[in-house]
């Protein structure tokens, strides 16, 4: 039947990096969904709350408001919902173009590494920055989330955050495309059982002090450092969970 | 040579339901295949069992001479083409042209763009805005235009117009011979496809019902058509898979057919014609006997 000389298909797989890098390019093919978007987002965010910053200095007088804002919180929340969309969005159509599951979990988590790196540098950037023009003289503490930290300890902590979102993210993500709606419920519920549970114990135990006093100690970025924990597991969970995967296009 | 894709007793159980039941089959390298059958016959899981998407209950699948399920080194060479492809929201057009070239290392861009324009479509187009049929155009247009070793369209034209699904007719052939690989087409317009098929695959109930070459399987029968009494007189003891009465004449499609049985229907006075796959395939997947069954798979085998 076969009378065309096939062009023999090689037998070994194309280097993991290029496979890899293929992986988080088609994240990245629409930059605007992982990068482009969430600065502008955060930018739109920041100019309102310079805007409503400066018109209660002005109505106050000059009396800044004090404390930090929270608005950079966005971009750690936002983190979480690039992961889900992400891997929920692009999983079926990678596997179609020939990617192994492994690949594909691979290149997602070097691209959120990546990413989280990357916002975490711009972070710890603009808050030093914020600083440096003394927060706009309206006690705008938008980017600089703790004023005693240094450049690295910010970028640290940011970075903490944002791989905690980030494996959270993904390990909800694939519970949705491994188990769809069903696994949804079943996740959410197991994990409100899960808290409800230890907070249970704890109280039973008496032991509420004693977290207050874990996370006292710990200090922040200790406390963000055992988010490690957390993360590893998110990510672990995500890899278990979508290698046995099969994409579906619903 | 390595045959492109092995499957050997195939099977893929969901609870109670069979999706893919004891498929044993092999597929030629650099062919055409129809994957055909109705609908919930098994040609999805079938497909997603080739490529590694899903995982068998039961019997094994080779791609390339290895098992596919994540297997970067065969599955590289894999492009399959969801009836229903998703693509992500905020995709245009341009993004999918662009993210795909990374994943097959035969991508013509050329070719792509060509089709595009074939298709009526821009670049610029976002894809939640496409309707049924520019989606599949997508589809058709990766397919094509990643010449991967093992392509695979599922369903490729649904909601594509008539002259676009000509189009991709013609450009699969036309690319074909000049880039031979193999390719898997799963369909249930089977006479529209049965020009480009090399050979056929039914897949019933999630069963394995015909393997055999599409030239094999339209010689296998014919229709013989006359005045009733001659073609009654003539099909007396063969396997009839059909007739059709109009007035005195009759029309039968007759299975099993060989030369002699075709002269000997021209000498008394018979016309014999061919069968269309698609009516072969609909008697074979709803219409015939146990016993036909047999005797077509004896004709076909």
């Amino acid at each position: 039947m076969t009378t065309l000389t096939a062009d023999t298909v090689p037998a070994t797989a194309r280097p993991l990096g290029r496979r890899i890098s293929t992986i988080m390019l088609l994240q990245l093919t629409n930059p605007m969904t992982l990068v482009g978007w969430p600065l502008m987002i955060l930018g739109f965010i920041y100019v309102l709350n310079l805007a409503i910053y400066g018109l209660i200095s002005t109505a106050t007088d000059g009396a800044s408001a004090i404390g930090v804002n929270g608005g950079v919180g966005f971009i750690w929340v936002y983190t979480l919902v690039m992961a889900v969309q992400s891997i929920n969005q692009t999983f079926p159509l990678a596997l179609g173009f020939g990617a192994t599951r492994r690949d594909y979990l691979l290149g997602t988590g070097v691209l959120f590494t990546l990413l989280s790196v990357g916002y975490a540098a711009l972070i710890a950037t603009l808050a030093v920055a914020e600083r440096a023009v003394d927060y706009w003289g309206v006690g705008l503490r938008f980017f600089d989330t703790s004023p005693d930290f240094t450049w690295f300890e910010l970028f640290l902590g940011t970075l903490l955050v944002l791989l905690l979102f980030a494996s959270i993210g993904a390990a909800t993500a694939s519970v949705y495309v491994r188990w769809k709606a069903t696994g949804m419920y079943v996740f959410w519920a197991g994990l409100v059982v899960v808290l409800v549970g230890v907070g249970f114990v704890l109280t039973w135990t008496d032991s509420w002090g004693a977290v207050g006093e874990f996370f006292a100690t710990a200090g922040v970025l200790g406390t963000l450092g055992w988010s490690l924990v957390i993360s590893a597991l998110g990510a672990i969970a995500a890899y278990l969970i979508l290698r046995r995967a099969t994409p579906t296009n619903t | 040579m390595t045959p492109a894709v092995e499957a050997h007793g195939l099977t893929k159980r969901y609870g109670p339901l069979a999706a893919v039941d004891d498929a044993t089959f092999t597929i030629a390298e650099n062919t055409i295949t129809g994957l055909l059958g109705r609908n919930g016959a098994g040609k999805t899981t079938l497909m997603r069992l080739i490529t590694g998407q899903e995982f068998a209950t039961r019997g094994s699948v080779r791609l390339f001479g290895a098992p596919p399920v994540e297997n970067a080194a065969v599955l590289q060479h894999t492009c399959f083409i969801s009836e229903s492809q998703r693509y992500p929201d905020e995709f245009r057009i341009k993004h999918v042209l662009e993210g795909a070239p990374h994943f097959f290392a035969n991508w013509n861009t050329e070719f792509a763009n060509e089709l595009v324009e074939e298709f009526r479509l821009t670049r610029k187009q976002r894809i939640k805005k496409l309707s049924r049929g520019q989606r599949s155009a997508i589809g058709v247009i990766v397919g094509l235009a990643s010449r991967a070793p093992l392509t695979i369209f599922d369903e490729p034209y649904l909601g594509l117009d008539a002259v676009a699904r000509q189009a991709f007719y013609d450009r699969l052939l036309a690319d074909y011979s000049e880039h031979p690989r193999t390719v898997i087409l799963s369909t249930h317009l089977i006479d529209e496809v049965s020009q480009l098929l090399e050979h056929a695959l039914v897949i019933d109930a999630g069963r394995i019902v015909i393997d055999a070459p599409v030239e094999e399987l339209r010689s296998s029968a014919a229709t013989v058509s006359g005045t009733a009494e001659a073609v009654e007189r003539f099909i007396a003891g063969r396997e009839v898979a059909h007739r059709e009465k109009l007035g005195g004449l009759i029309s039968a499609t007759v299975a099993a057919m060989s030369e002699a049985d075709r002269a000997d229907a021209r000498t008394a006075g018979l016309e014999v014609g061919p069968v269309s796959l698609q009516q072969l395939i609909v008697r074979r997947t709803g219409g015939f006997s146990t016993t036909s069954t047999t005797t077509l798979e004896e004709a076909t085998a």
